[in-house]
């Protein structure tokens, strides 16, 4: 192996588990926000007295919270501005420059080793956890699909990331600007009521912006909410990677030269 | 002998910012522009050690920067192995080695110093023959045995700095730049850093530039470089910075008895630096001092004892700091 790349994902993939303890509790309360939403929605079907809204039956809004919840870790990327921040603000980023590889692959590769460990060791067992509790109907297409559209979510999220950590050159201190983006993820993304339940307006115009990628359609494709359009869905999803792709080489070509002027 | 460095004319600025101290005052911070770095021209062969010294903020690191490609300079040029660092920087950082003193570890934190040197090895694909002797080597160099399979973060200061100047150099690059290597390292860790450079350079051919406070540092470095606001006030060898700052020497007087008497009569000589416990130093010019004074001083039966010694290395840079101060007073008025 003398891949420069894998020499650093392999070195981050030791340090993710260097505490093995925390690894594996921060692992386990990723569940807790899906329980959290599930009772609220069980309230919201209860006082309504209706079995069905907008055609989904409670048994399919705790299947589609739970796939949520796995699905977190994907939308709450907040590491790599974590990890853009810090390099400008304790100047580390220097140590990284000295290393004859392209920095713009270094907040994506110090991310990735903790991800996979956590897509894993929890999200593919409990997926199939559900799958077998629930009985949801699931064919080779859809487990594609599904793939797919979490390797799309995984991409944008990251990538919109990427862009906010670039900015810590002007701002130093982005978390709070993450953190904003995540809530509105969360929103307009699904995390918190799935896109379907706002006007139809909103939800199509949704469809049109990178949010839904990062939860709704996902989680939507795994629990059967999504099932026509399926292939164009995707497209349009890879589009939006290939855009905020060129947005993130661009956002990034010009703060490096402003780097210089700012000094680390 | 081939230039491994070539800096020319060298103006580096950059925008910073200041606010009072009040509570809300950042609501006006002053944006304004710092000269880091201000016509600054110097090269270095191969197999030189340089040192480069200066007060906090004479520009030291902002070389140590442009030199390893992090920053370009906003005028003037920067060559290493003729290339541009900063357009060219991974084909620069193959052949050279940083350390950035205590402030940017390259040493991950929660894992032992072994892992990154197994990182640097796949970083830099060196084949296994050659990592296990080089790591066996400079482990040995460096009294890293005991070490350098422990985690970092409970490593002592002085043993992360070794552990750095290892994965530093692991990669055996034609050039090593350090940024202070040995802030806050004991004697003996400073000791085996120094003849591990030493080694390094006249084994290899290695070049080294360093920039430091710690005056045992510099008594090794075949050249000196001074900045001072951006700067360059000096670039030569030790003697040539001797030379420089006059020829004092320090001549040490010891009594049996009356001190004040005997203080107030040889401190005609020269300048008195200190006088305790019947014993007066002084700051003399040798060149200037007469015969009869030291013939004087051999028949004074209440001179116990007198002794006549070269500056070291930290009165010369005192003396040289104090030269700047006065210079720049000068042209300020």
């Amino acid at each position: 192996m003398s891949n420069p790349y894998l020499a650093v994902l392999k070195i981050y993939i030791k340090d993710v588990f260097a505490y093995k303890v925390d690894l594996t509790l921060s692992t386990l309360f990723n569940i807790l926000k899906p329980l959290l939403l599930i009772f609220v929605f069980y309230a919201v079907y209860q006082f309504s007295n209706v079995s069905t809204l907008k055609g989904i039956t409670l048994s399919s809004i705790v299947v589609y919270f739970f796939v949520v919840g796995n699905l977190d870790f994907i939308v709450a990327p907040t590491n790599i501005v974590k990890h853009m921040q810090n390099d400008i603000k304790e100047g580390s980023i220097a140590t990284e420059l000295i290393r004859p590889i392209n920095y713009i692959f270094m907040p994506f590769l110090s991310v990735i080793p903790a991800d996979i460990i956590l897509f894993a060791f929890t999200t593919i067992p409990l997926l199939i956890l559900l799958y077998l509790i629930t009985g949801i109907h699931l064919n080779i297409f859809i487990i594609i699909a599904f793939a797919i559209g979490v390797l799309i979510a995984y991409l944008i999220s990251n990538l919109l990331s990427f862009i906010i950590g670039s900015f810590s050159i002007y701002l130093v201190d982005v978390s709070g600007i993450g953190e904003g983006i995540l809530w509105i993820n969360e929103i307009l993304g699904g995390g918190i009521i799935p896109i379907i339940f706002y006007p139809k307006i909103i939800s199509n115009l949704l469809m049109l912006t990178p949010f839904p990628f990062m939860i709704f359609v996902p989680a939507g494709i795994f629990i059967g909410i999504i099932n026509t359009n399926i292939v164009n869905i995707l497209i349009t999803g890879i589009v939006w990677v290939i855009i905020l792709a060129l947005i993130s080489k661009i956002v990034w070509k010009r703060v490096s030269k402003d780097m210089n002027v700012v000094g680390v | 002998m081939e230039n491994i460095i070539e800096v020319k004319d060298v103006k580096k600025k950059f925008k910073t910012y200041e606010s009072g101290s009040g509570t809300f005052e950042f609501f006006h911070r002053k944006t304004f522009w710092k000269n880091a770095l201000n016509g600054v021209s110097f090269e270095v062969k191969k197999g030189e050690i340089v040192a480069l010294l200066g007060r906090n903020g004479s520009g030291k690191s902002t070389i140590i920067k442009l030199l390893s490609g992090i920053l370009h300079p906003d005028s003037g040029s920067v060559r290493i192995f003729g290339l541009d660092p900063w357009e060219e920087r991974i084909n620069v950082v193959k052949d050279i080695g940083v350390v950035f003193g205590s402030t940017h570890p390259q040493l991950f934190w929660n894992l032992p110093p072994i892992d990154t040197f197994k990182y640097i090895k796949e970083l830099y694909e060196i084949n296994d023959k050659n990592y296990n002797k080089r790591l066996k080597e400079l482990i040995k160099m460096l009294n890293l045995e005991e070490v350098y399979k422990r985690q970092t973060r409970q490593l002592s200061l002085g043993e992360r700095m070794k552990c750095e100047i290892v994965a530093a150099i692991l990669h055996m690059p034609k050039l090593v730049i350090m940024d202070e290597p040995t802030v806050g390292v004991d004697l003996p860790s400073r000791i085996s850093i120094t003849k591990a450079i030493l080694n390094l350079r006249n084994k290899l051919g290695m070049t080294f530039v360093m920039t430091t406070h710690v005056v045992d540092d510099i008594t090794k470095a075949d050249r000196i470089i001074i900045l001072d606001h951006g700067i360059k006030l000096f670039d030569g060898t030790q003697e040539q910075l001797k030379d420089k700052y006059e020829k004092i020497a320090i001549l040490d007087l010891y009594f049996t008895k009356n001190f004040n008497v005997l203080k107030k009569k040889y401190s005609k000589l020269g300048k008195v630096i200190e006088s305790k416990n019947e014993h007066i130093k002084i700051e003399v010019k040798p060149d200037t001092i007469k015969s009869s004074a030291f013939m004087e001083i051999f028949n004074d039966k209440f001179v116990e004892d007198y002794r006549l010694s070269e500056p070291r290395l930290s009165s010369i840079l005192e003396m040289a700091y104090k030269e700047i101060d006065k210079n720049s007073k000068k042209n300020k008025q």
